[in-house]
């Protein structure tokens, strides 16, 4: 039985959205059902994200929350910004194999207000671990692979700023509540933020949000009942998984084996061989942006330039919204949300929205065809899913 | 700077590792029975998954791969900003990150570098290396 992805929901994001954990998870899990059609009693799988603090039985806490308990398939993720790609080759797996018949697939978390910025930034460090030099902070550990890259290829700070830009900009035609950020930022004023780790400044870092997102997978007989039923004559065509690739290669950044190569690579090639998809072929590029060096890097891994021309890429235009490969139209981690681990499921959402026709300021014209990408770890895994409009293929 | 004393560690190898650190010689893996170098140390080689590895000096000499100044670093090392690190490749193959002693601007990937023993302690245990000519 073919699976589909049929709908999704998101709650509003930004610094104080005034719930927690459990009560952000729920209200996702409320738009997603409402966006769908379905009841909790319709739900009987779920993947969900842990909260970013600690807890000992994160799993079955969160089902008697969400009030989905019977559940027979239900999982944690635990790739970081790579697990919700990876989620959804495991929740259409899940359907296909009978092992359950509709998933939701869950994240949210309130990584400003119920953790705080200085405890993510100093626990992440930590997470690091012993073997590498303490005063490290996630954004320095990528900001090594940026200066190699410009120290490489003659790349520029400025083009590494232009990916912020492109985020800022596609976040600002945003409905206000979809957003953390809502104003646009020229690539100089991205440089003018305040350094962390050079060349990185603090605008070409993740934010720190609340918030969170769910999308639904189920049959293909549901997906047609649903229309029916509930839909009646709103065009919205499921969405279908046709390619997916994961490379998972070292934990500490000094065990990477080269930073010319990131598992995107064979991630990429095994996601486009399957969809059996050309570059040209993709309308709209979802790549994981917790740094503008990810985006950079994972673009050429992805084969849309030649490695070192990361930076000439971002600087032809072809990323933005009148581009051939429109980038993070929703903004991205960079400007949209970044809620800690649940944060590349935005990505997801917004991929669910291009192809069914629903992205409003920033739809890609017949989007059919979208490459959406997620990054755990300093590059330590990529998942790498190409999802297609469900009647591109009939 | 603000020194970093040898981490707690709860296995015998970290323990060992720490020690020869804290010692001033700074020590890779080396695995006997596939000949691998590796770091950082574990219970079993992650090639081979043998045991009969022992700890093997280095000779402190490398390659910078990757750079950055930190300009906020953890909180810990603060006062010590901006702050030069480095992933440096081992002439022995191996990768280390430490920090480097030096001007932020006269760092660059391929620049020679060398580990400074001379301040390392069981008080302090940070990796720093300086550039050569």
């Amino acid at each position: 039985m073919g699976a589909v992805l049929i709908g999704y929901g998101e709650t509003s994001v930004g610094e104080a959205v005034g719930c927690g954990y459990e009560a952000l998870n729920m209200w996702a899990t409320r738009e997603a059902l409402s966006d769908t059609g379905l009841e909790p009693d319709d739900i009987d799988g779920l993947i969900a994200s842990a909260p970013f603090r600690s807890e000992r039985f994160p799993l079955p806490r969160l089902i008697e929350h969400l009030g989905l308990a019977p559940l027979q398939f239900a999982e944690l993720t635990g790739l970081g910004g790579a697990s919700h790609v990876n989620s959804i080759k495991r929740a259409t797996a899940a359907v296909e194999t009978g092992r359950a018949e509709t998933v939701l697939v869950v994240a949210a978390d309130a990584l400003s207000s119920e953790v705080g910025p200085s405890t993510v930034i100093e626990s992440l460090a930590e997470s690091v671990g012993t073997f590498e030099d303490p005063a490290n902070i996630v954004p320095s550990l990528y900001a090594h692979v940026a200066n190699w890259h410009i120290d490489t290829f003659g790349t520029t700070r400025k083009q590494l700023a232009e990916v912020a830009s492109i985020a800022y900009e596609h976040a600002s035609m945003q409905r206000p509540d979809r957003v953390h950020e809502t104003e646009t930022k020229s690539a100089d004023e991205i440089l003018d933020s305040p350094m962390i780790s050079t060349p990185l400044t603090a605008d070409q870092c993740a934010l720190i949000s609340d918030g969170g997102a769910a999308f639904i997978v189920t049959t293909e007989a549901n997906a047609e009942r649903l229309d029916r039923e509930s839909r009646g004559n709103s065009e919205r065509p499921p969405v279908r998984l046709v390619g997916f690739g994961a490379q998972h290669t070292h934990d500490h950044l000094t065990q990477m084996p080269t930073f010319g190569e990131t598992g995107a690579v064979k991630a990429g090639q095994q996601a486009m061989t399957e969809a059996d998809v050309t570059h040209d072929e993709i309308d709209l590029l979802e790549i994981y942006d917790c740094f503008t060096i990810t985006v950079l890097r994972i673009v050429e891994d992805l084969g849309f330039c030649e490695l070192g021309d990361g930076g000439s890429l971002i600087e032809s235009g072809d990323l933005r919204l009148s581009g051939k490969w429109p980038l993070n139209t929703h903004g991205g981690a960079l400007a949209q949300a970044h809620p800690g681990m649940p944060s590349g499921i935005f990505h997801i959402t917004e991929t669910i929205r291009q192809l069914q026709g629903r992205a409003e300021a920033t739809q890609v014209e017949d989007a059919s065809t979208a490459l959406v990408h997620g990054n755990g770890g300093v590059f330590s895994t990529q998942a790498v899913a190409v999802l297609e409009r469900g009647d591109t293929r009939d | 700077m603000t020194n970093r004393p040898m981490p707690s560690a709860t296995t015998d190898h970290e323990r060992q590792y720490w020690q020869r650190v804290a010692d001033g010689d700074v020590c890779i893996v080396r695995c006997h029975a596939c000949g691998s170098a590796s770091h950082p140390p574990r219970r079993y080689c992650p090639v081979c998954y043998s045991d009969d590895w022992t700890f093997e000096s280095i000779t402190g000499t490398g390659t910078v791969y990757g750079h950055t100044c930190i300009h906020r670093p953890t909180r810990t090392f603060e006062a010590d900003a901006p702050l030069v690190s480095a992933i440096v490749t081992l002439d022995e193959g191996p990768r280390l990150m430490g920090q480097v002693d030096c001007d932020p601007a006269a760092i660059e990937v391929g620049r020679r570098v060398c580990l400074d023993t001379s301040t390392l302690s069981s008080d302090d245990v940070r990796l720093v290396f300086e550039l050569q000519e």
